[in-house]
């Protein structure tokens, strides 16, 4: 019996999954913190108690996410580029390219039919197109990260969000509201510019399905029907498995291959 | 004027104190022929330009690109490149003095998003740190920052200037076009230097320019093979040598320290660090400091044995039979060989194409396309340029940075990127077979 764990500190939410014999059997998601080391730690302590195991009976730990070399427990640390292809890839086998909006950057990763990293595209300089710009969005809405997506399923045109960068986006939202227009049609607007920003990132990559995206934005269902109507493709959903856990799950699999002696060159101290 | 003129300005005076602190250096390794000949010629260059400032013997400034071969054939004549001081800073000296070069540039109204390149051989000259130029020469390829520089070296060189008009297309015309500018070009230099262009003088820089170019050749034939035994920076001053050092025995000298380490080493089987994987640098290198290289040999196990300005282009060789043919040949060397003509001048098509046959001739694994922030040149053809790697089957890795400049991207970052580049996507391929 083989138990590994993937720890990945995102630069916005921090999550810890373990598996044994590659089956998951915690998943813990909790807030990143300015101590990413102590919040490695508890998030894998919560991972390994809802799982009833001992640390000592840890095979191999990897870490990933922007906070990874502060995961100290880990045996390597491993790009959240790799993890979130590897785990995408795990859950949709046939997936080929994987878009991954975080907190703060977003990635487009093309994968193999084995869910090797075959190249990659990102954008990480600014926050429009991410999960930040949402949360900006949210606060000056007054709708919770949650919500929006039901806003944005109701009736209503979208109206132009001009502006690209969250600063302006803001204001301009703030003047929308202020001239009355409903909020469906502003959180249309919204994501769809959010969806515009992330497709043309995946179109430099070569957009090739099937698709899925990972990360917390993923769980928006509203920013999935966007981008799938500015790629004017259907992306694959993964039937249950929490998206925002998909760089973990690489990790904790990556892991795996580790202790069974089977990982092939990634090669990280 | 005397030399002291020039020693005492503050720029000046550091490289002057630096260049034996590096040649210390590395002349403790007695085995790196190349660079000890390169800071050997630097400093027999500087010291020819101190002794023809003493002796009030003209200068002719140029701009990147043009035949130093004509200057060389000149005698007495020394012939000066208007990005000599920000490349030597950045190579061997004060890189903080190159960033000031820019920051001058930019203050004097140059945008910020002009080339570096560009920028510092503007704030040099703008900082009057140049023996006045008898006469200056301009070529105005491949882009607007060329141009830019050459229009302040005319005006500010406060000399005759000739400009060289460089068609856009690669084909004959061009060629000829240049080829009876190069013939124009004669006389002026002779008015305004006061020499007369001997036409032995001018076969022997043309000789000597030919067997730079064949030295070149060999020792990139040395570096096709794996792994590689010579450092990977070394590529990258190839560029120094080709602007400045190219008509004269200088060119010759640094040539066959090249090739005399990269014969000696790869006899003894030596390497220095483990090859893992090896990329084609494809844009420019990394000026601001040469030694992340090193960085990424030790590290990454990766090695650059070429880059775009570093590949010399087989058309560098000069029909030395009558003077017309030596213009002709000079006129195709510029347009079809020189650094940044070839590549960026026209449409697309060398650029990618070299790189196919380098990839295939060096055995490279990958390419780093590092994007000089400015050159709109190579990015209007980044799309191309990916698109033949896609079908290619390679790794490409793209990045912006600045060849000059930290300040856009810093070492830190270039060094992310590569490593992750490397370590996430190349060597695990290459591990997979
Ligand atoms: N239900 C939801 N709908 C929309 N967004 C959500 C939802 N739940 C979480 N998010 C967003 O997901 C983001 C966090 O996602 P994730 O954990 O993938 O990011 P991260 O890994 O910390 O960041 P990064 O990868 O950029 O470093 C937050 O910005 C959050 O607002
Ligand atoms: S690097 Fe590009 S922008 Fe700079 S001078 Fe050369 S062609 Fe022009
Ligand atoms: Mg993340």
């Amino acid at each position: 019996m083989a138990i590994t764990a993937g720890v990945d500190i995102g630069s916005t939410a921090s999550k810890a999954v373990l598996l044994i014999d590659r089956e998951p059997a915690a998943q813990i998601i909790g807030p990143s913190s300015t101590n990413p080391k102590r919040t490695a730690r508890e998030i894998y302590e919560k991972a390994l108690a809802a799982a009833g195991v001992k640390a000592g009976d840890v095979a191999y730990i990897v870490g990933t996410g922007y906070g990874r070399t502060q995961v100290e427990f880990a045996v390597k640390n491993i790009s959240e580029i790799t993890c979130h292809g590897r785990g995408a890839h795990f859950l949709v086998p046939s997936v080929r390219t994987v878009i991954d909006v975080g907190g703060q950057d977003t990635k487009a990763i093309c994968v193999d039919s084995k869910g090797n990293l075959l190249d990659f595209a990102m954008n990480d300089k600014c926050a429009a197109g991410t999960g930040r710009f949402l949360e900006a969005m949210s606060r000056s809405m007054e709708v919770s990260i949650e919500d929006m997506e039901t806003y944005y399923f109701e009736e209503g045109d979208p109206c132009t969000i001009t502006s690209m960068c969250s600063v302006f986006a803001e204001s301009e939202v703030i003047n929308l509201i202020n001239d009355g227009v409903p909020l469906p049609r502003i959180m249309k607007g919204l994501l769809l510019s959010l969806a515009v920003r992330v497709s043309s990132l995946t179109q430099r990559l070569g957009v090739v399905e099937d698709i899925v995206m990972t990360g917390g934005v993923a769980k928006n269902r509203g920013v999935l029907d966007a981008i799938e109507k500015k790629l004017k493709i259907a992306m694959k959903r993964f039937n249950g498995a929490d998206p925002q856990l998909a760089g973990a799950l690489g990790a904790a699999l990556i892991a795996a291959d580790f202790a069974e002696g089977t990982e092939l060159g990634v090669e990280r101290s | 004027m005397n030399r002291n003129d020039i020693i005492n300005k503050r720029e000046w005076r550091e490289i002057f104190e630096a260049l034996p602190v590096v040649q210390g250096f590395f002349g403790g390794d007695p085995d790196s022929h190349g660079i000890n000949e390169l800071l050997r010629n630097i400093a027999v260059y500087l010291e020819e330009l101190l002794a023809h400032v003493d002796d009030g013997k003209p200068f002719v400034w140029y701009n990147l690109g043009f035949n130093s071969e004509l200057i060389y054939a000149l005698e007495g004549v020394q012939p000066i490149t208007i990005e000599l001081l920000g490349a030597l800073h950045s190579l061997i000296c004060n890189s903080r003095n190159t960033l000031d070069f820019i920051d001058r540039a930019q203050a004097a109204g140059v945008p910020a998003d002009c080339c570096s390149a560009d920028k510092l051989a503007i704030g040099a000259i703008h900082k009057g740190l140049y023996p006045p130029p008898a006469c200056t020469v301009g070529i105005n390829t491949p882009c607007d920052a060329q141009v830019l520089s050459t229009q302040v070296m005319a005006e500010l060189g406060e000399a005759p200037f000739f400009p060289i008009d460089v068609p856009y297309y690669h084909n004959e015309e061009t060629i000829l076009h240049v080829a009876g500018q190069l013939k124009e070009l004669i006389p002026f230099l002779e008015e305004n230097t006061g020499r007369k262009m001997d036409i032995d003088r001018l076969r022997e820089a043309c000789e000597l320019s030919n067997r730079t170019a064949e030295n070149i050749w060999e020792w990139l034939d040395w570096r096709k093979q794996v792994p590689l035994t010579q450092s990977s920076k070394l590529v990258a001053f190839t560029l120094l040598l080709q602007i400045l050092f190219i008509g004269s025995q200088k060119g010759v000298d640094i040539t066959e320290g090249l090739l005399r380490e990269a014969r000696e080493r790869t006899g003894r089987g030596e390497r220095f660090f483990e090859e893992r994987v090896r990329a084609i640098w494809y844009q420019d290198a990394v000026w601001t400091d040469l030694q992340i290289y090193d960085w990424f040999e030790r590290e990454l196990g990766l090695t650059v044995p070429v880059d775009v300005f570093g590949y010399y282009a087989n058309e560098g060789v000069i029909d030395t039979s009558t003077p017309d043919t030596m213009l002709y040949g000079l006129a195709r060397k510029l347009v079809n060989c020189h650094p940044m003509a070839r590549q960026f001048r026209g449409d697309i098509d060398f650029y990618v194409k070299d790189f196919m046959h380098m990839l295939e001739a060096f055995n490279a694994d990958c390419c780093i396309f590092a994007g000089h922030i400015a050159c709109k040149h190579a990015w209007g053809g980044i799309g191309l340029f990916k698109e033949a790697c896609r079908r290619a089957d390679i790794p490409l890795l793209v990045f912006e940075f600045d060849m000059f400049d930290p300040r856009v991207t810093s070492y830190e970052d270039v060094y992310f990127e590569v490593e992750r580049f490397v370590n996430e996507i190349v060597w695990p391929r290459k591990q997979r077979g």
